[in-house]
């Protein structure tokens, strides 16, 4: 049996600290203890348990993290199943991770045909992520790795946080957890468009958490002095220094930049006063041991460029049934997030590229990050996505999609001579503009789409 | 992709690259609207220049010119015709 007391007693032991914020509704967490309790006793009377593995389908973030919270308790494994994902979609991953039972606005359901497994004594959170040949691969957490995660922001005890990403993300939904663990406030948004700076200010926000594109439109937006004091924390991908500097002078000098993969959770953040030209993502987290080595997994001095391998307390060890990648990324005692870096002599990690994307054109080894970071550079470029086309003569030629600012003039042309000037031999062959850059619900540019478009324009225009 | 869009084409590849003879050849509006074409002698390509414009081609037609074909051809006309000889 679970030890459902344990769990709910960590979350008791933060006393009277406010556990949940919204715009109507504020509660401490001794409420959010007998809340997550009710629900225990609603889950188990329908026989969900040790075993039960759950599609969590509820789009109210405080009742879905009471959910969460709740399956945790009584032992079950559950996975999130967005609200707005099709309903395909929702299918696939049930069927994935051998869902018995969906809970939704309408109570817990079992799923016909799916028994119940044995399982061990924890709860589990299924978190999802996109496999490099675009395949999914699942990564189960148990409460036990989830709270090591969570000590790695010790920040939270004492935050009132504010994500605009829906707890239905997954790295909403894994912050929501660490912040609950750790005793601070989840603060949560009201739906529809609404004044970030005005809501801050109103509830006390300490922390914004949100997606580098969010980021970028709020510097973009200005108001200076209207996140005073509030620390804006961002990451999912490289954050450009132009950007940064941008956030830090017309948003907030606080600024943390997060460095981060859904199988190990965050890796390192660079704070105010670590922002230079290299785009730090700054030091190791605390019990994160990162190295950076050569293909042959030897450790290399500071400075140099290589892989990146970590261990840290609550790293995933594997992707669920194994998963495509699961030899590739945990092998040795170590994850391999699929990053190239170096560590710089005071410590601290630039991220340049992923290992993956690297393209090889004539020899010449260029990331896209280089290129992307290089364009939105550019005054009239919001975002870029750098790819390869596979060439038979050439191996891979660098190609770029960008999505421009609003009322932006700019040619294509002016771009490719942008990027030539500032990388020479590295710069992308082809830079085309779109009106906006395929992404997935989780703001993730889909890079094969633009692919496509690129091959297609290669045969008809 | 038209003849004027590959001229195009051929001159925005050049005009952004290491191939500096283009605008001093003074060929390039005559090019442009095909009254005039560019020998290579004219555009001062090296190696490396050879290699782009091979790039350039294949990029933006998807059609694969390896080096030494490009330099038989002599002539950036001599390019366009044979893309639109390899379209049909």
């Amino acid at each position: 049996m679970p030890d459902q007391s344990s769990f709910l007693s960590r979350l008791a032991a933060h006393g009277d600290a406010v556990a949940v914020v919204t715009d109507g509704l504020a509660f401490g967490y001794g409420e959010l203890v007998r809340r997550v309790e009710a629900r225990v006793a609603g889950l188990q009377s329908r026989g969900v348990g040790s075993g039960s593995v759950v599609g969590l389908e509820l789009a109210d973030e405080v009742e879905h993290l009471i959910a969460s919270l709740a399956l945790i308790a009584v032992g079950a494994r559950h996975v999130t199943r967005p609200t707005h994902d099709p309903a395909e979609a929702k299918r696939a991953l049930s069927e994935r991770v051998r869902a018995t039972h969906v809970l939704t606005v309408d109570g817990v359901a079992a799923r016909d045909g799916v028994p119940s497994e044995a399982s061990g004594a924890e709860g589990i959170v299924y978190l999802k992520t996109s496999g490099t040949t675009g395949g999914m691969n699942v990564i189960a957490f148990t409460a036990t790795q989830l709270a090591e995660q969570a000590q790695r922001h010790p920040e939270y005890a004492s935050e009132r946080l504010l994500r605009l990403a829906s707890i239905e993300h997954n790295n909403s939904k894994r912050h929501r957890l660490y912040c609950a663990l750790m005793g601070g406030t989840n603060v949560f948004r009201p739906s529809g468009e609404f004044d970030v700076a005005e809501f801050c200010a109103r509830h006390g926000v300490t922390c914004l958490d949100i997606s580098r594109m969010h980021a970028s439109d709020l510097a973009a937006q200005g108001g200076i002095g209207r996140f005073d004091g509030v620390k804006l924390r961002t990451g999912g991908s490289a954050v450009p220094i132009d950007v940064r500097r941008a956030i830090e002078e017309r948003v907030t000098p606080l600024l943390y930049v997060r460095y981060a993969s859904t199988e190990s959770g965050a890796i390192a953040m660079a704070g105010p006063g670590e922002h230079d030209e290299m785009e730090s993502v700054g030091r190791p987290l605390p019990g994160v041991q990162l190295e950076i080595v050569d293909p042959d997994g030897n450790p290399l001095p500071a400075g140099e460029t290589g892989r990146i391998r970590l261990r840290a307390p609550g790293v995933a060890t594997g992707y669920l049934d194994g998963g495509e990648q699961t030899a590739s990324r945990f092998r040795d005692g170590w994850f391999w997030p699929g990053d190239v870096g170096m560590l710089r002599a005071d410590g601290s990690l630039v991220v340049q590229g992923r290992q993956d994307d690297m393209m090889i054109l004539n020899g010449i080894n260029i990331f896209p990050g280089e290129i992307e970071r290089v364009l939105e550079r550019h005054p009239a470029v919001k975002v870029a996505a750098a790819l390869p086309l596979n060439s038979v003569v050439h191996g891979q030629i660098p190609v770029a999609a960008v999505e421009l600012v609003e009322a932006a003039s700019v040619t294509a042309t002016d771009l490719q001579r942008f990027a030539r000037e500032h990388l020479a031999l590295r710069a992308p062959r082809r830079v085309i503009i779109l009106p906006s850059l395929p992404r997935n619900s989780q703001g993730k540019i889909l890079r094969r789409e633009i692919a496509l478009a690129f091959e297609k324009g290669r045969r008809t225009t | 992709m038209g003849e004027g869009d590959l001229r195009q084409m051929l001159v925005d590849a050049i005009d952004g690259s290491t191939i500096v003879g283009l605008r001093r050849s003074g060929l390039m509006e005559g090019f442009l609207d095909g009254t005039a074409d560019i020998p290579f002698a004219a555009l001062e390509m090296d190696s490396m220049g050879v290699m782009e414009l091979c790039i350039a081609v294949e990029v933006n037609t998807g059609i694969e010119v390896v080096p030494a074909e490009l330099v038989e051809l002599g002539s950036l006309g001599a390019v366009v015709a044979t893309i639109l000889e390899r379209q049909q």
